[in-house]
């Protein structure tokens, strides 16, 4: 005991020792900081060059499985609900099935981490030069690795410029620019957005210009050269429809007077032109193509779709990002699958299961096969009147069972004939999933007409068989809608539908948190066809033939046999469907500046299959809702301030806050 | 003893990183109320995500923006003010912008009153419960020649804050119309409802006031985010 007392004594007296130390600067000065990588030993070989460059390989912010729009960047940490968050939930796409978060803007501040990453990649450029002048790797090494450095930095800055506009552009590690005393000697000013966007496209032209056309399979997951003209096109869109459309969401204040963010329409062209070169570049010369393009019928197209996402096959896939098991290497891994596997698939036990609620807006976007030339979305038939609209606080007892819904054999029934893209992107009700079928079921009307939504009560059919209002006795014989409202309500989605892309069908989902390896796509080729199509619908430039082959040539490979006209409306419905849940769809939202005028008190739609033992065969009919928790909030609105993120510590840095904050 | 020592100078160390805090407590007080330039009457907003006060204070190399938040009826007070000189500027408002620079806050009270020029103005409004709806009729006038008109809508809920960013979602479409930035004509007279047996589900209890509000939102280029203009407030027990 007395021991321990000394011990607590002398924790406590190094405690205020370093607290009391706090307050000196002196001692501190002359130490050698030892956040620097450029450390001699590490340039002296190529295997040391290598160590470097997977360091500049993590900084990569890549919107990948372990980003967490609540959170950051590579979060594999236990981190409540924002653990499961998914940047689809910030859009119409889907949300978090227990119905809470915000449609954005993300909550985490990238801000400094950025200019730390900067800081790094900018050292690994010395560092090249250096180990090159040093004779210890040779040319064509070191010309690759200063590709991979401007593409990963025009990655960092596009991830800054889209949101926080113009910012200040640092392109050299700043330790000889610093004078002793004065820190205005390294302090940089915010560019214009303007010029951070051009600065950003001129990285990417200096990384594909040293960067190789092929990759072998030992470094696949390496920046090729498409990866920087893919990244350029990617970056030159966001550009071009920030200035063609930055006026549908006026700002005020001194950043946009300096313009510091925000663009004038008459920029827009030249950054069209810039994505039109790009991917063209990269549709004629890099040798990728779709994936399995002509299947023979609509499952197969399916199957090959979905299997895109479980193999990430080389022909598509022009950057991606790997990953090795969580549960055997610290730090590596991701937790899809087990965030977003449904309950009665569940056989590993994962803690938090189930969180991935697609919308009915989604889903009623996608095509059938009627391919008449037109490409209209088909959304799904639920009355006979044609009164597709929601029926407001369902749970409520606002269902009249008396409209004339649509009965259905099968809780599939709906979803027949739908493009081979929603069966693979969505897990509908009734379909599938490794063997086992998937029971989404929101609400019962028992044999006398009275509706149940939202609870499992036990009714007995006409047939003298018992049947649960949410499709089974418990919650590991059905899927969606369990606790809705109440505890523990966040495994079961809500409406009506849960995520089958990327999600590990065909293999067993391990319980335990970062044990899924499926690696995540960041760009493939279908977008390169898209932003193509878009720019040229956008701007006119470009040839309208071609953008319409792309076009066609991706909803072809989902087994679509007409041609559709490349108009805009066409291109953008095919970009949400063919890169539903790819990250893509919140940014497309933003850099069109449409997400203040959608999430104007929003509510997303769901969809609430119902058994009906009105009959002697029980059926279905299917109830458009809104969900949850969208409706408990009154809506979702996104504020126009918010296109850009406030930047931290501007009281220290003296730099131009963005509007509004 | 020793011991004891040992803790003192360990406090004494803890303690030499901190200087104590030398600045004083805020020592003002300013409100006021946004009045129309024309007719003298307040200018309302939204509660949350409405008008605010961009405030300045001098004497900071950096100075970061301070927002002072106004009541939906156009009044507004700040208890927790330091006396001192500051510039204040309106922007995303739901009138014309400008700023005022060199603003000398005292010590203590200190009434501020600002006239401004409301994007539109809501003439002659008014909000009855009639057979089963609420009807609100109500004529606009632009501010400036150049503004535009959006939209308009009839908004309720059930406490004062009700406004564009606090509202009950209605259902039946005749609360609101849309139009796509067309001239501004006075003579026009609007009228928008609300359809209270389809809506039964807002205006569930008897005895209760449920509040209306008419908004207007303009059109107008070069101003930034624009907000919508407000009628006074009106409370209709039910």
């Amino acid at each position: 005991m007395k021991l321990n007392i000394k011990k607590l004594t002398m924790s406590v007296l190094c405690a205020s020792l370093l607290a009391g130390l706090a307050g000196c600067d002196s001692f501190l000065g002359e130490l050698k900081p030892l956040d620097k990588v450029s450390g001699d030993q590490l340039t002296l070989s190529d295997g040391g060059m290598k160590a470097l460059l997977a360091n500049i390989y993590t900084r990569v912010p890549m919107e990948d499985f372990t980003y967490r729009p609540f959170s950051g960047f590579n979060c594999r940490y236990y981190d409540g609900v924002n653990g499961t968050s998914n940047i689809a939930f910030l859009t119409d796409e889907a949300y978090r099935s227990e119905g809470d978060g915000s449609v954005g803007p993300e909550t985490f501040s990238y801000w400094s981490g950025a200019y730390s990453d900067i800081r790094q990649v900018n050292l690994f450029l010395e560092s090249v030069e250096t180990s090159l002048s040093e004779g210890n790797i040779s040319e064509a090494d070191a010309a690759r690795y200063k590709g991979e450095g401007y593409f990963v930095r025009a990655y960092v800055y596009f991830a800054l410029a889209k949101r926080y506009g113009g910012v200040p552009l640092i392109d050299h590690a700043q330790d000889k620019d610093y004078v002793p005393g004065d820190e205005s000697s390294i302090k940089v000013p915010r560019s214009t957005e303007k010029e951070t966007w051009e600065f950003i496209l001129a990285d990417c032209d200096r990384a594909a210009g040293s960067l190789p056309e092929q990759l072998g399979s030992s470094d696949r997951y390496r920046a090729s050269k498409w990866a920087a003209l893919a990244l350029k096109s990617r970056a030159a869109l966001f550009a071009a429809s920030v200035a063609k459309y930055s006026s549908r969401a006026p700002l005020a204040g001194d950043a946009v007077t300096q313009q510091l963010v925000g663009m004038n329409a008459s920029d827009a062209d030249a950054f069209y032109k810039a994505c039109i070169d790009a991917s063209e570049n990269i549709i004629n010369n890099s040798g990728k193509s779709l994936y399995m393009p002509n299947p023979s019928s609509a499952a197969e197209a399916a199957k090959n779709y979905q299997q895109i996402f479980l193999s990430d096959p080389d022909e598509e896939v022009i950057f991606s990002r790997a990953y090795l098991d969580g549960t055997v290497y610290s730090s590596q891994g991701h937790s899809y699958s087990q965030n977003y596997v449904l309950s009665q698939v569940n056989s590993g036990g994962a803690l938090r299961y189930g969180r991935f609620s697609p919308s009915l807006d989604l889903v009623d976007t996608y095509e059938d096969y009627a391919d008449d030339g037109s490409g209209s979305s088909a959304p799904v038939v639920t009355r006979t009147d044609g009164k597709e609209t929601p029926v407001a606080k369902v749970a409520e007892g606002n269902v009249n069972v008396a409209d004339p819904y649509v009965h259905y054999a099968t809780p599939y029934g709906p979803f027949e004939n739908k493009d081979a893209r929603l069966l693979a992107s969505v897990i509908v009700p009734g379909s599938s999933f490794g063997g086992t079928q998937i029971i989404l079921q929101g609400g019962i009307i028992s044999a006398d007409g009275k509706c149940s939504i939202y609870s499992n009560d036990p009714f007995v059919g006409k047939d003298g068989k018992t049947y649960y209002g949410l499709g089974g006795q418990t919650s590991s014989s059905a899927s969606g809608f369990f606790n809705l409202g109440g505890s523990e309500d966040g495994n079961y989605p809500t409406s009506g539908f849960s995520v089958r892309k990327y999600m590990e069908e065909f293999s067993p989902i391990s319980g335990s948190n970062n044990a899924s390896t499926t690696a995540y796509i960041d760009i493939r080729l279908p977008e390169i066809y898209l932003n193509y199509a878009e720019a040229v619908a956008e701007s006119g430039q470009g040839s309208t033939a071609a953008a319409k082959n792309l076009l066609n040539a991706i909803r072809h490979r989902a087994a679509h046999t007409d041609d559709i006209e490349a108009t805009l409306d066409n291109v953008l419905k095919e970009r949400r469907v063919e890169l539903a849940f790819e990250g893509k769809r919140y940014w497309d939202l933003i850099r069109r500046r449409e997400m203040h005028t959608l999430f104007d008190q929003y509510k997303r739609s769901v969809l609430i299959p119902v058994l009906d033992l009105r009959s002697t065969t029980p059926d279905y009919i299917f109830v458009r809702a809104y969900a949850h928790g969208d409706e408990r909030k009154n809506g979702l609105t996104f504020q126009s301030q918010s296109y850009y993120a406030s930047i931290p510590g501007i009281t220290t840095s003296g730099l131009v806050q963005n509007p509004g904050y | 003893m020793k011991r004891i020592l040992l803790f003192l100078s360990a406090a004494a160390l803890l303690f030499a990183g901190c200087q104590v805090d030398n600045y004083d407590a805020p020592d003002a007080q300013v409100y006021g109320t946004f009045l129309d330039e024309k007719t003298g009457e307040l200018v309302g907003t939204d509660i949350e995500n409405g008008n605010s006060i961009i405030v300045v204070e001098q004497g900071f190399e950096n100075p970061s923006n301070q927002y002072w938040n106004i009541k939906n009826t156009g009044e507004y007070r700040n208890n927790f003010v330091f006396s001192a000189m500051y510039d204040i500027r309106f922007e995303n408002c739901n009138f014309y912008p400008f700023s005022m620079n060199d603003v000398k806050i005292k010590k203590g009270e200190n009434k501020l009153d600002f006239t401004v020029t409301p994007y539109i103005r809501l003439v002659s409004p008014s909000i009855v419960r009639d057979n089963g709806k609420i009807i609100a009729k109500f004529r606009l006038e632009a501010g400036k020649p150049e503004v535009r008109l959006n939209s308009v809508q009839l908004f309720a809920f059930s406490d004062m804050w009700v406004g564009n960013s606090v509202k009950y979602s209605l259902s039946g479409g005749t609360d609101r119309q849309s139009f796509d930035s067309v001239p501004i004509d006075s003579s026009v007279e609007y009228t928008l409802s609300i359809d209270l047996a389809e809506n039964k589900n807002s205006f569930k209890y008897t005895g209760k006031n449920y509040y209306f509000r008419i908004g207007a939102l303009a059109s107008v280029s070069g101003v930034g985010t624009v907000r919508h203009n407000y009628s006074p407030l009106t409370a209709i027990k039910f």
